[in-house]
């Protein structure tokens, strides 16, 4: 039986080179598939990932080309739609920095500072990613 | 090459051993952070995890801490100090690794170390210490859900 993780993501942006490169995001999905029982939860600099339209054109250097460019809200997508992994993104850290909620991805949730507590309450383990 | 993850590990354990939970599984999850090598305030703390690794820990490494386990690190000397190879006696992870692991084995307990498959592979890292696996997200799910806690020690 799968135990109920609660995974909070802080550190976006490790690189924006190649498709992994949202390494929890990426995790996430392959632990999902693997049984696991997920949420995720953006704070942080990382409310960004779920700004929908965002992109990270291919990196050419001479003759080689990156063909397969990241697409953090394609993956954010992903998580929500085909892997069922719910995701929050905490409502204050998107005002800081000005993004408003209609920018988000579909299917994104909102959570405040004060409300991560009773979150927290509901998952076996918490990680801070 | 970092020796910061295993001293977070050992420090982690070390703090596990004070508050007395030391029979507990612990699920690490270690990322490769490039900090500074062989502290002293770390590598002291590394005898102290030794110590507490009577009970049965995992550790998944992903990223650049896949590295950490590489069998073809190699020590160097300290010219800038005047220090030859001997004197130096430069750390490396892998060896850190190779004595967690044997260390754990003297006191009865064990530390299944796994290296993330597509990490080792992309880094061409893929020697590992004896004792140490390659292995996937769904060996890291397998840890979680069989451990009584886990750690996870992001990069920043």
């Amino acid at each position: 039986m799968a135990k109920k993780s609660l995974n909070i993501v802080e550190s976006p942006y490790r690189a924006v080179i190649e498709e992994q490169d949202d390494t929890i995001l990426w995790l996430l999905a392959a632990m999902q598939g693997a049984g696991g029982e997920h949420t995720m939860v953006l704070r942080g600099n990382a409310v960004n990932y779920a700004i929908a339209g965002q992109g990270a054109p291919g990196l050419t250097v001479g003759e080689w080309k990156q063909t397969q460019a990241p697409r953090m809200d394609r993956d954010v997508a992903d998580l929500i739609e085909n892997r069922k992994i719910p995701v929050y993104v905490v409502e204050e850290d998107l005002a800081e920095r000005g993004i408003a909620s209609d920018e988000l991805v579909s299917g994104i949730k909102l959570v405040s500072r004060r409300g991560l507590p009773r979150l927290f309450a509901e998952y076996e383990i918490v990680s801070h990613w | 090459m970092s020796s910061s993850i295993i001293s977070r590990l050992v420090t982690k354990l070390s703090g596990t051993e004070e508050t007395d939970n030391a029979q507990e599984d612990l699920d690490l999850r270690a990322d490769g952070r490039a900090v500074r090598v062989g502290e002293p305030d770390h590598c002291v703390s590394h005898p102290r995890c030794c110590r507490s690794a009577r009970s049965r820990h995992q550790v998944f490494a992903y990223e650049g801490a896949a590295a950490l386990a590489f069998t073809r690190q190699s020590p160097h000397p300290n010219p800038v100090h005047g220090k030859n190879l001997a004197e130096e006696n430069h750390p490396t992870t892998k060896d850190q690794v190779a004595a967690l692991l044997a260390e754990a084995a003297k006191n009865g307990g064990k530390v299944d170390w796994v290296n993330c498959g597509m990490c080792v592979d992309e880094r061409g890292v893929n020697e590992f210490v004896p004792g140490t696996r390659r292995g996937s997200p769904a060996d890291f799910q397998a840890f979680i859900d069989a451990s009584d806690n886990t750690l996870a020690l992001p990069t920043k």
